[in-house]
């Protein structure tokens, strides 16, 4: 590996600079992951940065089932963040749909459109669960890498 | 019933002043007083109440009853809420829109429109709300003879052609 791509690997690692995006959760998760990020949790001290654009992001952080509306919203957005980038379905919703499948507005999981690398199951999920799951998904790219 | 003379006071005003337009009315406790106008006098009626202080629109919910499609508005002075419900035939159904009264009632209207498929009489064209664009015309997902499983089943196959 050369050096250059050594220092980007190590940046991507060390800070994930992470967007929420919400397609169309009840707001328990939404509150979680805010719950995360606030002083308590505070996964911020670790260099994981709210970001406000998908174009400076690298995860993803999905909450909610895919409702027809959102869809291809979803779809664009997705489609903006630059490579490589990765997706976290929190909650139940977000994993399959949850209580909302076979509604008339609800597609399901966010994995009907989008490729997923973790799912955090839970309604809500903890705050734990979602910092468990950045520190696999960190870990498992340390991996990848060598 | 000495505690509901306020309400009382308010039906006997509207049926009163009204006494074509109120089909059926009943005050279900206090300060919930709940109506059946005719679709014609609706507006009458609504102009009437707003200048009593009836100003705020709460919402519009929809119904579907099986013969017959409605819409009940709900319309508060912050202490008592007024339920008018109006009806209409499941053929062709066809309600005059609200928003000469109360402007703020144009999303309420295209929800009923989307979901319910009554036609609102001069509510201006838009695009769907709250269904997606390119939701298949002339399914109204709220109607009771609407089939869940049919309708999903729709939709993906369509969801699976588009992309």
């Amino acid at each position: 590996m050369k050096l250059k791509d050594k220092i980007i690997l190590w940046s991507r690692l060390k800070s994930p600079w992470i967007i929420h995006f919400n397609t169309g959760a009840c707001n328990g998760c939404d509150i979680e992951i805010v719950d995360a990020l606030t002083p308590k949790y505070d996964i911020e001290r670790f260099g994981i940065l709210l970001k406000g654009t998908p174009r400076h992001a690298d995860v993803m952080i999905v909450s909610g089932p895919l409702t027809r509306q959102q869809a291809k919203r979803f779809k664009r957005i997705y489609d903006q963040m630059p490579e490589p980038k990765f997706v976290l379905a929190v909650g139940t919703c977000a994993c399959s749909g949850g209580v909302f499948d076979g509604c008339y507005n609800v597609i399901g999981g966010i994995d009907k459109v989008i490729p997923v690398s973790a799912y955090i199951p839970g309604c809500p999920v903890r705050p734990e669960a979602i910092i468990d799951a950045v520190v696999k998904l960190i870990t498992e790219l340390e991996k990848s890498a060598n | 019933m000495s505690e509901l003379t306020k309400e009382e006071e308010i039906l006997k005003e509207i049926k009163d002043k009204f006494s074509d337009a109120v089909e059926n009315s009943i005050i279900q406790r206090k300060s919930r007083i709940w109506i059946d106008v005719s679709e014609n006098a609706k507006l009458d009626i609504m102009r009437y109440l707003k200048e009593k202080g009836y100003y705020h629109l709460s919402t519009i919910t929809g119904f579907d009853e099986g013969e017959k499609l409605g819409a009940i508005y709900h319309i508060t002075n912050h202490k008592i809420i007024i339920n008018l419900r109006v009806r209409t035939q499941k053929e062709n159904p066809i309600l005059k829109s609200v928003l000469p009264v109360y402007p703020s009632a144009t999303s309420y209207e295209r929800e009923l429109e989307d979901l319910f498929g009554i036609k609102i009489d001069g509510l201006p064209e838009g695009r769907n709300y709250p269904l997606p664009e390119g939701f298949p015309k002339g399914v109204h997902p709220l109607r009771k003879d609407v089939k869940l499983e049919e309708l999903n089943k729709m939709l993906n196959e369509k969801c699976i052609k588009e992309e």
